[in-house]
């Protein structure tokens, strides 16, 4: 039987990569008993999601630079140029 | 910071533009210019300072019958189901944003290029000059503080 400290490494690497089969076995095992480990596994899912979603939500708001912003941005590139 | 970002792209793009052969479009060209921006960005954050992943482990018991198991304060509680619709927003941003720059730097540059940046882990670990093994624990402390420290700020 795997630890909780093993079971959440799982949780975390398996947002990235497909789990093994033995590592599949191992977790559901840890997460059939330990409700702690559920409770972390649902709630970084979460965590992700939300940030995958703040993406998603930050490329559709289709973000513009202000007036002001480009005028900083101006001056700059025209101070540069002088040199 | 993003803003320097984009500043820093355009000042980049113009420094180069006779090397732009107009063979894409100005806009694929201008973001992956950006990209690059933002990875150089995490991976200099990222060398500033090393720091030991043993010492920070105060998550689970080290010793006795329960070694590995949740230290008593930091197991995970229940969330409500308003903390969970919560999750999309603004509020929810502005934790998330503290509680990431709690964690040490390396650990906050591997977590945002893989999670907020969707990066492929081989990228990761190439840009980050870490192994395969050494991402994961990061990857698995930086969830286990966040988490945590979403969870207070709630």
């Amino acid at each position: 039987m795997i630890s909780c400290e093993e079971s959440t490494f799982l949780s975390s690497k398996h947002q990235h990569v497909k789990p093994s089969f033995g590592e599949r076995i191992k977790q559901f095992m840890h997460l059939l008993m330990c409700v702690y480990c559920r409770r972390f596994s649902n709630q970084i899912q979460q965590i992700d999601k939300a940030i995958h979603n703040l993406n998603k939500n930050a490329v559709e708001a289709n973000i513009k630079l202000t007036t002001q912003q480009k005028q900083k941005m101006e001056e700059l590139l025209q101070n540069s140029s002088k040199h | 910071m993003a803003e320097d970002l984009v500043q820093d792209t355009f000042f980049s793009a113009l420094k180069s533009l006779s090397g732009f052969q107009g063979k894409s479009h100005e806009k694929t060209w201008l973001t992956a210019i950006l990209k690059r921006k933002i990875i150089d960005f995490y991976r200099k954050k990222s060398t500033s300072n090393e720091v030991s992943l043993v010492d920070s482990d105060d998550h689970f018991t080290n010793d006795g019958m329960m070694k590995g198991g949740w230290a008593k304060e930091k197991a995970p509680k229940k969330w409500s189901s308003e903390a969970h619709d919560a999750m999309e927003s603004a509020e929810f941003m502005s934790i998330l944003q503290k509680c990431i720059s709690h964690l040490p730097q390396k650990w906050a540059s591997c977590f945002i290029l893989s999670t907020v940046e969707e990066m492929e882990s081989k990228e990761v670990c190439k840009e980050l000059d870490i192994t395969a093994s050494n991402m994961w624990v990061i990857l698995h402390r930086a969830r286990l503080q966040l988490r945590d420290c979403i969870e207070k700020g709630w």
